[in-house]
């Protein structure tokens, strides 16, 4: 059996500013196993972005345990969870979030940079991925000259080329077409198989759905299905 | 040790961040180059207005050194705080040849000086007498530019005082004076003097009050031997006397106290400084207004850029990088103002440091002028004081007007910044 990346046990997020708390999740109980391609599925506000957000350390939940990587991160101090992202945890977002005065190459190679890695294996190791995303072409431009596409595979390079044990991806076709869609999710199923990338994604759009090994239905902060 | 391949990717991440920082100002064009320029107009402002500071300070130092005090004194250790006869150097001429040969001393003049009575016929008054090497003293004091009748000490006897003096004593070129004064041991010192010179300096103080005669008659008078009172030294630049005197007072003998102009006339340090501070007052507002604005450019920054800023925390950047990162554009955008500043503020003064600016037709000047022996012409000064401290206080207020709203990075959370709308 494949190793566990990501395990929540009984995992609750309240949000307790509001003048009535509110449950973005409720005692969720999640594996993710090494090289599977998870959707977490449900309406708006049914929880699948929070729990993407305290699986990836964004978020803390006020209740239970996730362990990713073999690392516990509830109650990891900020600067840990930073490090934890940084070396184990691609993101991906719906608004792809490039850092708009970098070329694509330079928003790649800016995370390396962030890891300490010396020049020349960042550079190699930015063009390679962005050629194997098929978009070497892109290297020079700025998010500012690239379409939707374009930027989210920028995105998705920028989230692999540190190797992560875990991408998330939140909305990733949000603002995209169908064909631009398809597209982006045969870059994602190429990585999850060819790579063995582990994946999780958040999403309502029933192609992406289509393109995951697993899809997991949360409602008002709860699992209600789990299914291939 | 320092492990030099760290220290190469510290660079590296430094170089790509100022990089970014750089790339970051340009996308709000308008708001840096209005920034730069705000930061560089105060910058300009400031600078010019301490060059013409500074230029005026150099006048009133040097006019007023240039009257009696000069630079540096050499004195008894005990005259300076009671100026007594008997407080004198005694090998005053030794130490005079010794001085004159020392680097970063332009003269050099020995003085002998006492209090004692002056009379002419009926009249008497008191006054300070100066003895004086009358060349060495033409090379150093402006007094004899302020000759009004006679001669500047043709003669051995002859005597040299203020207008307002003559005319209390009655005497006029010519006329013989007797001065009577007390030896440093106590005795009865006399001598006789003719007047064949006048000064008119406009300070009644000491128009009514100084009277200079040959130092080898006042030495004979006064039962002085070759001892002299004060050796008077010019130096090269009165801004660096303080610096010599140390040099020159570790190399003195026991018996030689060496004071600078700050010393000899701590009225004078005192207007400096008075004018200073409050000159600095409006500086500190011109500096808080520019700090207002960074701080007011920075806060827009900072939101228009939350949810970029939310990413990059997203993806493992620690927020202290972020601060920094803003931190490095608030420096560009004050090198951009330093830059424009100081080109400006160089392409104004220079030339006014060559002309000068005449100040004898501004309302008002024409007093202080004459209280403080101002020239007409004022001479602004560029020195690395009026080209640094304003930038350096502009870099100060520049980073804490950007880091107050930076440090709103630091409480972000990275999923409550993602939300914001761009």
């Amino acid at each position: 059996m494949a190793e566990e990346v990501v395990t929540c046990r009984r995992v609750s997020r309240t949000y307790a500013e509001e003048a009535v708390p509110v449950h973005a999740l409720c005692r969720v109980d999640f594996e993710l196993a090494a090289g599977e391609w998870v959707s977490l599925a449900g309406p708006s506000g049914s929880g699948k972005s929070t729990l993407l957000h305290v699986i990836g350390g964004l978020d803390q939940p006020t209740e239970g345990s996730i362990v990713v990587d073999g690392v516990e991160i509830t109650g990891l101090a900020a600067a840990d969870l930073s490090d934890l992202r940084l070396h184990k945890i691609g993101f991906v977002f719906q608004a792809y979030n490039l850092i708009p005065v970098l070329s694509a190459l330079e928003n790649v190679e800016f995370i390396l940079q962030l890891q300490g890695v010396g020049r020349a294996e960042r550079r190699q190791r930015s063009l390679e991925t962005l050629d194997s995303l098929g978009i070497p072409e892109l290297a020079d431009r700025r998010p500012g000259e690239m379409s939707g596409g374009q930027q989210q595979r920028v995105a998705i390079a920028r989230a692999i080329v540190t190797n992560p044990v875990l991408l998330l991806a939140d909305e990733p076709s949000a603002n995209l077409d169908t064909a631009t869609t398809e597209e982006l999710l045969d870059v994602l199923r190429n990585l999850n198989r060819s790579r063995g990338v582990t994946i999780v994604t958040a999403t309502h759009d029933p192609m992406v759905m289509g393109y995951t090994s697993r899809q997991v239905n949360l409602r008002d902060g709860r699992v209600v299905t789990t299914g291939s | 040790m320092t492990d030099p391949r760290r220290d190469a990717r510290a660079g590296d991440t430094g170089a790509m961040f100022v990089r970014v920082a750089w790339r970051n100002l340009w996308r709000r064009r308008l708001r840096t180059w209005m920034s730069a320029s705000g930061m560089g107009f105060a910058i300009f402002l400031v600078s010019v207005s301490m060059s013409f500071q500074a230029g005026s300070y150099d006048a009133w130092i040097e006019t007023a050194t240039s009257l009696m005090a000069g630079h540096l004194q050499a004195q008894h250790p005990a005259y300076f705080d009671n100026p007594e006869v008997r407080y004198a150097l005694t090998e005053g001429i030794a130490l005079t040849r010794r001085f004159e040969n020392e680097p970063g001393i332009v003269a050099v003049s020995p003085r002998t000086e006492a209090f004692a009575l002056v009379s002419a016929g009926e009249r008497s008054f008191g006054a300070l007498i100066v003895g004086v090497d009358r060349e060495r003293d033409m090379a150093l004091s402006s007094l004899p530019d302020h000759l009004s009748a006679g001669e500047y000490l043709p003669g051995a006897d002859s005597a040299f005082l203020g207008t307002a003096l003559a005319a209390n004593l009655g005497v006029d070129i010519g006329d013989e004076i007797v001065v009577l004064g007390a030896t440093g041991e106590g005795g009865v010192a006399a001598l006789m003097a003719r007047v064949d010179g006048l000064f008119d300096t406009g300070r009644p103080e000491l128009d009514r009050s100084v009277l200079q005669v040959g130092i080898a008659s006042m030495q004979a008078g006064f039962d002085l031997g070759d001892a002299v009172h004060r050796l008077v030294i010019e130096t090269r630049d009165a801004r660096h006397a303080s610096d010599l005197k140390a040099i020159l007072q570790a190399a003195a003998p026991m018996d030689v106290r060496l004071l600078d102009w700050n010393e000899l006339l701590p009225e004078l340090e005192q207007a400096i400084q008075i004018d200073r501070a409050s000159a600095s007052m409006m500086y500190w507002l011109l500096l808080i207004v520019v700090a207002m604005s960074v701080i007011n450019a920075f806060i827009m920054t900072v939101f228009e850029r939350t949810r970029e800023f939310g990413m990059l925390l997203a993806i493992g950047m620690r927020p202290n990088a972020i601060v920094g990162m803003l931190g490095i554009e608030a420096v560009c955008v004050w090198a951009i103002g330093v830059v424009i500043g100081i080109v400006l503020c160089v392409a104004v003064v220079l030339p006014l440091s060559a002309i000068g600016i005449d100040v004898s037709g501004i309302e008002g000047m024409e007093q202080l002028a004459a209280q403080l022996m101002m020239p007409d012409r004022l001479y602004p000064s560029l020195n690395v004081n009026v080209l640094t401290e304003s930038p350096l206080w502009m870099l100060a207020g520049t980073l804490l007007g950007a880091l107050i709203p930076a440090l709103r990075v630091r409480r972000m959370q990275p999923v409550e910044a993602l939300r914001e709308e761009e």
